[in-house]
């Protein structure tokens, strides 16, 4: 049941009537969360339940343990261990056995024959990256003392599968949703107001504006020896685009949906398309996933804390480690790397005082070279091999010839967009709807529908629902 | 972030404006779809940007709509490009006594019988006279294939589909539900098209699956063998409940069994004999069966291709199709 299909809409209608007439909601919410990934592959609902399980027991029990007891702490370390192993386990079977396979066979170090009898062909369970991180941030933080175990297994449970973000988040912490799940909330007027506009917002943001993109990126990339380089960079923009109202467009109905439910999840876009500089898009970009790298892998690295080379390599593997988080592939390496390496530069140029003074100049610098360096990263992202990758850069950087163009009626597509999203930031439009009057409300409610029946595009799936 | 849930009257109020923008988005969807299903120029613009036999299933609708401003047909042929080889404007003219623009044809390349029932409402709104429909061992050939399907009514599909089939595809059937209760909906692409420009260069167009082309039949005919010919399948299904949803627009319904280059096994005489006995046994509410039985010989030389007359033997065939009935003055077929 993908989001912009009339079969999750009849779902939904059902789960929010019976969320406002059963006393029971929270128990309504798990076995919707659980029929809501069910409808994908039902054995792999055993997954999910094993997975909070897991984690749900390891955190009891770390609870009860004290922490400051040697002994103690051995057993707690042991525990974390354990939730470490077996989640990662899993992600690491379902998706990286054949990548780390396949790239064993290239170095010699296994025969092609011995790699294709160990290689088990699996379906990759739907969401399995998202939700291993979130129930493993529970742990962590368990172990940590940031936040309390939570008593009741059909919290947890909740916390785990909440449908509206289960397949592709935001990534939720437990000291923020859990507190929420046990006080059992119903929307008042301005949460459903603001439910009904992020819901309309992310689908037409969705199936309006990334399945229009899709349309011209899946040409563009499909042939890129056939385009030109110019062609070439404005489709890595449309991309750029198409990714970002895609994946933003999901999170937004995600959190649109858990606004009727009641629950506030957190942004996970906070305007990446202006970004600056590469910082800003770290701040903007993905952000629960972001914050989680950031808590869990470059702050236990060290984070800045160890000199400029520290920094620097601690900054890369993170940053790398995202890239490998999308997929089993070097190309998602090579986007982690790319980006990776720009904020190390930026950091550099920043301490050595190289950097443009803050003003009009430097925003204005900023905006013509940030969007294009993400554009040029974001073909990495999409390029179907390396060498398709090259060939796209090769070609751009050349500014080759090529017999098909592109309309420049993409072109105004995109500054439109980019417009809109500078509108949208400079106002903070967001919430508008429980803001103004019913005329108004009525007026949005209109175009959106509108937008919707006319603009509705090919029905490409979510992008991110393969990671 | 306030934690505590709403009072129960926030709550009620948070309901309430719930309601009210479902309201308003449920009447600003019917009422544009009112609007626009009545619009000339929305029929117009979608006819522009519909082209080929990709878009036949658009065409097919902006034809049903201009012929709605007319005064009803005396008759309406429906079905494949066998539909509209075989019968000819002037032949149904001629032997219903009538001006040329009281018939019509109303086709797509390769049409199911399953899309001839999802049109049956298309009946309702024209109000025909008589609708002839030509029958080919097709409707025993095969199971469904949604990339094919063009058409799609709601109504028609809850009686043709069993509520396990119905489930199954439950996606197909709902987006395909919700598409066919909106016209800008059903017909985005073409409006796009139009408005926008050329698919390639602007609008968001959809990856298209694989369509049906006119000489798929002929290869599938060509492949067939004597057992894939059965009565049981979806379209002979669907072929009932066309003519019980012509009947209830009080139209004359004919059937009638259209001639096979005999080169195939589909053109064989035992072929023709199974149709026949496939269509006699169905409950086709009072139809009027022209059976290949009683059709006039037709020989290679009247063919194009395996399937479709040409012009002259079109003209024979159509007459015949009008002839009174040989069974008149009999109760009619299976009633």
């Amino acid at each position: 049941m993908r989001f912009d299909s009339v079969e999750f809409w009849a779902f939904f209608a059902v789960v929010l009537l019976l969320h406002r007439v059963l006393p029971a909601r929270r128990l309504l919410l798990v076995l919707a969360s659980y029929a809501f990934y069910a409808s994908w592959n039902p054995p792999f609902v055993l997954l999910l339940l094993f997975s909070s399980m897991l984690d749900f027991a390891i955190g009891h029990r770390l609870g009860a343990l004290p922490a400051m007891d040697a002994g103690a702490r051995t057993q707690r370390r042991a525990l974390l261990g354990l939730s470490l192993l077996g989640n990662l386990g899993v992600l690491f079977y379902f998706k990286y056995v054949g990548f780390v396979l396949d790239n064993l066979v290239a170095v010699g170090a296994l025969a092609a024959d011995s790699a294709a009898g160990l290689r088990v062909e699996t379906v990759l369970p739907l969401g399995i990256s998202f939700y291993t991180f979130q129930t493993l941030s529970y742990t962590i933080d368990v172990y940590r003392g940031d936040t309390k175990p939570v008593r009741s297994v059909g919290d947890f449970l909740l916390f785990v599968s909440f449908f509206p973000q289960l397949i592709a988040g935001p990534i939720l912490r437990a000291q923020e949703f859990v507190p929420q799940i046990e006080h059992d909330p119903v929307p008042d007027r301005r949460g459903v107001l603001e439910g009904v506009e992020l819901c309309l917002v992310g689908l037409f943001k969705k199936v309006v504006i990334a399945d229009g993109f899709a349309n011209v990126v899946d040409m563009v990339f499909a042939n890129p020896e056939h385009f030109s380089g110019w062609a070439l960079l404005v489709g890595s923009f449309c991309f750029n685009c198409q990714i970002y109202c895609d994946f933003s467009g999901y999170s937004t109905m995600a959190r649109g949906l858990a606004r009727l439910l009641g629950y506030e999840i957190p942004r996970n876009f906070d305007f990446p398309l202006l970004a600056t500089n590469p910082l800003e898009y770290r701040r903007g970009w993905h952000v629960t996933m972001g914050n989680w790298f950031r808590d869990y892998l470059y702050r236990p690295l060290g984070g800045d804390r160890g000199g400029e080379w520290k920094t620097a390599r601690n900054s890369m593997i993170t940053w790398m480690a995202f890239g490998l988080w999308h997929g089993a592939s070097w190309t998602f390496v090579l986007w982690g790397a790319l980006n990776g390496l720009l904020l190390v530069v930026y950091r550099l140029l920043k301490l050595r005082g190289l950097l443009l003074p803050k003003g009009r100049l430097s925003t204005a610098v900023g905006l013509l070279l940030m969007p294009t360096f993400l554009s040029l990263s974001t073909i990495a992202f999409r390029a179907p091999s390396i060498a398709a990758a090259f060939t796209a850069y090769r070609r751009i950087a050349t500014w080759a010839d090529g017999p098909l163009a592109i309309s420049p009626l993409w072109l105004l597509a995109l500054t439109v967009l980019y417009g809109i999203h500078w509108l949208n930031r400079r106002y903070q439009t967001e919430g508008a709807l429980a803001r103004v009057g019913w005329p108004a409300r009525a007026a949005f409610i209109t175009f959106m529908v509108l937008g919707l029946a006319v603009g509705a595009g090919s029905g490409a799936p979510f992008y991110y629902f393969q990671f | 972030m306030d934690l505590h849930p709403a009072p129960r009257a926030d709550a009620r109020q948070g309901n309430r404006a719930l309601l009210v923008c479902a309201l308003v988005g449920l009447v600003v969807f019917v009422g544009s779809d009112a609007l626009a299903s009545r619009s000339d120029w929305l029929w117009e613009v979608v006819g522009r940007g519909a082209s080929g036999s990709e878009n036949a299933a658009v065409m097919l609708e902006a034809r049903a709509h201009s012929l709605a401003q007319e005064p009803p047909l005396a008759a309406l042929v429906m079905g494949s490009s066998v539909a509209d080889a075989d019968f000819t404007e002037r032949a149904l003219a001629a032997s219903l006594q009538v001006p040329p623009a009281r018939v019509a044809k109303l086709w797509m390349p390769a049409m199911s019988d399953v899309e001839l029932a999802m049109l049956a409402p298309l009946v309702r709104r024209l109000r025909p006279e008589r609708v002839i429909v030509p029958a080919s061992p097709f409707v025993m050939l095969g199971g469904l294939r949604w990339d094919r399907t063009r058409a799609y009514a709601p109504e028609v599909a809850w009686r043709l589909f069993t509520p396990r089939e119905l489930f199954t595809d439950r996606v197909e059937h709902l987006s395909r539900a919700f598409a066919s209760t909106h016209v800008i909906v059903r017909h985005r692409r073409e409006l796009r098209r139009v408005l926008l420009g050329d698919h390639r260069d602007i609008t968001a167009l959809p990856p298209q699956g694989e369509r049906p082309r006119v000489g798929e039949q002929i290869h599938a005919l060509e492949r067939a063998r004597q057992g894939d010919f059965r009565c049981d399948t979806v379209h002979v299904r669907a072929l009932e409940i066309f003519a019980q949803d012509v009947r209830a627009t009080g139209a004359e319904l004919i059937i009638a069994s259209a001639p096979m280059a005999g080169r195939s096994l589909a053109g064989s005489a035992a072929s023709s004999e199974r149709l026949d006995a496939c269509l006699e046994s169905l409950s086709l509410a009072g139809a009027r069966l022209r059976l290949g039985r009683d059709r006039p010989a037709f020989e290679h030389d009247d063919f194009r291709d395996l399937i479709h007359l040409d012009r002259a033997a079109a003209e024979r065939f159509t007459r015949w199709v009008l002839e009174p009935a040989p069974n008149a003055g009999r109760p009619p077929h299976a009633l």
